[in-house]
């Protein structure tokens, strides 16, 4: 008996998911309509906003905390690389006198990955700098910065996409005498992307 | 727009290079910490284990009973205390919070236990801030528990009996004991003042910190926190009714009184538990050792307080010939125990009476402010109280009595000893028995300072 309830509902599973693909084909045609005026390869300006959160070593010293950057990015001729110029502040605190404030500034480009959908998904790699401050000490310096991101985003008109984006940003320390550990944050953030024309 | 492309790429790699030009390992720096705390519970300071007093464990009326205990007392079945607990809630440097870590730990009441031979128990702590001066240490203490307290009640027939040992929670789980934290809540016992019942003295407990502390960057300090535990513990009474409505009480180990005395049915003892902090950098210090005519505590002092004024011993340790020594009572009449007899308690009630009329008139008579000039008077004298920041005992080796201390900072001191007749057991130095003053200059490594 409840064997044969199982092959039911393996049989439901195949079902829906076939329902899924052939929504998902026809819907495609709609998408190619609207594909010849993709505006998300103008340029853009955007900012983002989420929480900032330090990770491995740097996690055991301060906590997440809520803040954000903004960018600028140039689509490359016509393939489906941007470059971009990205800002943001990050203060960390803790439970104690410990605090953490990281300005990084980089460049970067991103490949947006051809799926032939509205949802533009696009990969990241950059490397800049990035002003660390740290408190008690109230020290100060600029350091390399090297970083790794995936973004999704979704049209909302023709001026604005809004997205999601994931950053794993690496402040390199390593080189300096005496250091035996380097800078690791992950921001996750809601992005506002305007793409204007230029 | 090949340009542009070339401009963004080449601003990054200048942006990138320019990170490049960092020279301190910052993400270190903001885990380290160039402060390393220590917490013993010694009046010595020295880490030489023989330099520092055995415990005298002896449970006596004249000794480690003290005064105040007036009730259920049946000496031989009193215990010295075998484990001290503490629990730390968090740690301040003046307001900063250098420490927000809650730290539990349990030491043993031996001559072998890091708490009372001179090592000391590490307490987690952050960084300071490089440059700024801090002129004490803040412990926000929850609890503070020696085992082995008692409980007795006075049944029907007047006989005294012992009941259950008394229990506390302790780091989440329950111990036999008592915590006398909660009894450490005033400077002064004295209801007439308003403020009476809510000064608490342990949370904070406010330790100054000698000379005060200040770390340039780049350098890396010991701060050593001593709470007066060893050779200062007391059994006191705590009376309550129980239950069942009997007359009971507890009796239990704390700090000892000698600062501010606990009479008789007092309930707290706040401002006994004395405490001192210094600062050493490891390697700018020195040993100082050297022989002793008889037993005894070598203390040292700086020369000169923060300010660069010349001081001495006087400036540290109280005088109990000082007329605000004493703690200011206004005291009943006495006989005021009953007698069993008819004309005992005639007496009695005719004398307490007598004592109610007496103590309006009183409180009438110091309304205008002279009351509370004589309790402010010997507050202020109690807090005036500082406790030298180098100690040590001596011992005895093949008949000299010799003595080492250790971790001092090099500089200018002045040398004092006292002998140990005149610090009974639960008693700091007093001003008046230290002498044999040494003006001394200590440089780094070993030194050698001996008094005839």
């Amino acid at each position: 008996m409840k064997q044969k309830e199982k092959v039911i509902r393996v049989k439901l599973k195949v079902f829906w998911l076939l329902v899924a693909i052939s929504l998902l084909c026809i819907s495609t045609d709609v998408f190619a309509q609207r594909k010849k005026a993709d505006y998300f390869l103008k340029p853009q300006v955007g900012i983002w906003f989420g929480p900032v959160t330090p990770v491995f070593s740097t996690a055991d010293d301060v906590d997440t905390a809520l803040w954000g950057g903004g960018f600028v990015r140039f689509n490359v001729f016509a393939l489906p690389l941007k470059v971009g110029f990205d800002s943001s502040y990050e203060h960390f605190k803790s439970e104690g006198v410990k605090e953490l404030t990281v300005i990084p500034v980089y460049g970067n480009l991103l490949w947006r990955l051809p799926i032939d959908m509205p949802i533009a998904f696009q990969l990241k790699a950059g490397a800049g700098s990035a002003k660390v401050t740290i408190q008690p000490d109230n020290a100060s310096q600029w350091d390399p910065l090297g970083m790794l991101g995936f973004e999704l985003s979704f049209p909302a008109g023709k001026w604005i996409n809004i997205g999601l984006r994931i950053d794993y940003l690496f402040i390199y320390e390593g080189y300096i005498k005496g250091a035996s550990k380097n800078g690791h944050i992950i921001n996750t953030g809601l992005t506002l992307y305007l793409n204007i024309g230029i | 727009m090949k340009k542009f492309f070339n401009y963004i790429v080449f601003f990054a790699a200048i942006v990138t290079v320019y990170g490049c030009t960092g020279k301190k390992a910052l993400f270190d720096e903001l885990s380290g910490s160039r402060l390393t705390v220590i917490i013993k519970g010694t009046f010595e300071s020295t880490t030489h284990s023989g330099s520092i007093k055995n415990w005298d464990t002896t449970v006596s009326p004249s000794q480690s009973i003290d005064d105040s205990v007036n009730d259920c007392i049946t000496d031989s079945s009193e215990q010295f205390p075998a484990t001290f607990m503490v629990d730390i809630a968090e740690m301040r440097m003046d307001d900063d919070e250098v420490s927000n870590y809650r730290q539990v730990f349990t030491a043993q009441v031996s001559d072998t236990d890091p708490f009372f031979n001179g090592q000391g128990v590490r307490l987690k702590c952050d960084d300071v801030k490089p440059g700024k001066m801090y002129n004490s240490v803040k412990l926000y203490i929850r609890k503070l528990i020696f085992d082995n307290a008692t409980q007795w009640y006075i049944d029907a027939n007047g006989i005294v009996v012992p009941d259950n040992a008394p229990q506390v929670i302790f780091h989440e789980e329950t111990v036999n004991g008592f915590d006398f934290n909660q009894v450490l809540v005033n400077t002064f016992y004295d209801t007439l003042k308003q403020n009476s019942a809510d000064i608490i003295r342990v949370f904070p407990l406010e330790i100054p910190i000698d000379g005060g502390l200040i770390v340039n960057e780049d350098e890396e300090v010991v701060l050593e926190i001593r709470l007066i535990i060893k050779n200062f513990i007391k059994l006191y009474e705590y009376d309550f009714s129980n239950d069942n409505g009997y007359r009971a009480v507890y009796h239990y180990w704390a700090v000892s009184d000698w600062l501010r005395d606990v009479h008789p049915d007092d309930v707290y003892m706040g401002g006994n538990l004395l405490g001192v902090a210094r600062v050493y950098r490891k390697d700018k210090v020195a040993t100082v050792s050297g022989t002793t005519g008889s037993s005894g505590y070598v203390i040292a002092i700086p020369a000169k307080d923060m300010y660069g004024n010349p001081q001495t011993i006087a400036d540290y340790f109280l005088d109990d010939d000082n007329s605000s020594w004493e703690r200011p009572v206004y005291k009943p009449h006495s006989p005021s125990l009953q007698t069993a007899t008819i004309e005992g308690y005639l007496d009695y009630y005719l004398r307490y009476e007598q004592y109610k009329v007496g103590y309006n008139a009183f409180v009438d008579d110091v309304n205008d402010g002279s009351y509370e000039d004589l309790w402010n008077a010997y507050d202020s004298y109690k807090w005036s109280l500082r406790l030298p920041p180098l100690v040590a005992h001596t011992y005895n080796d093949s008949g000299t009595q010799k003595y080492t201390l250790t971790n001092v900072p090099d500089g200018q001191y002045r040398f004092y000893f006292v002998e140990d007749v005149d610090v009974p057991y639960g008693t700091l130095p007093d001003v008046d028995n230290v002498g044999s003053e040494k003006a001394v200059t200590i440089n780094v490594g070993s030194n050698i300072v001996n008094f005839p």
